[in-house]
């Protein structure tokens, strides 16, 4: 659990440095690839500076899911 | 396939002057693995617990 100074520590202070990040065309494959060799859960997904949204593990195994399906 | 066809919008974010107990609260809250962090709308980390 998280308490004391450290929890009231602003997020900003304590972000490693550099942003993995990818932008919208970049292909699904590659962001995988990306997500294994960085070890990353999520992915951000950016237009300049611009967040579009997030790519989670949970998304790629609900395409998978779908895939599977043959609904995909 | 593109990755904009699977990204949700919008992304749970945080500004880089949230606490990190805020921060995480904010995470559990909405089960998200990973949180963007935000200055000025510029995303200029993330943070993964």
């Amino acid at each position: 659990m998280v308490g004391g100074r450290l929890a009231q520590t602003p997020i900003g202070d304590v972000l490693a440095g550099g942003v993995t990040a990818v932008g919208p065309r970049t292909p699904l494959i590659e962001g995988i690839r990306l997500m294994r060799a960085r070890r990353l859960a999520a992915l951000p997904v950016v237009r300049g500076d611009e967040l579009l949204g997030v790519l989670t593990e949970k998304d790629l195994l609900g395409l998978l899911a779908e895939v599977a399906d043959g609904s995909s | 396939m593109k990755l904009k066809t699977l990204v949700k919008r919008p992304a749970i974010t945080a500004d880089d002057a949230m606490p990190i107990r805020d921060a995480r609260a904010l995470m559990l809250r909405h089960g998200v693995p990973c949180l963007p962090v935000l200055r000025q709308n510029e995303l200029v980390g993330q943070k993964e617990w």
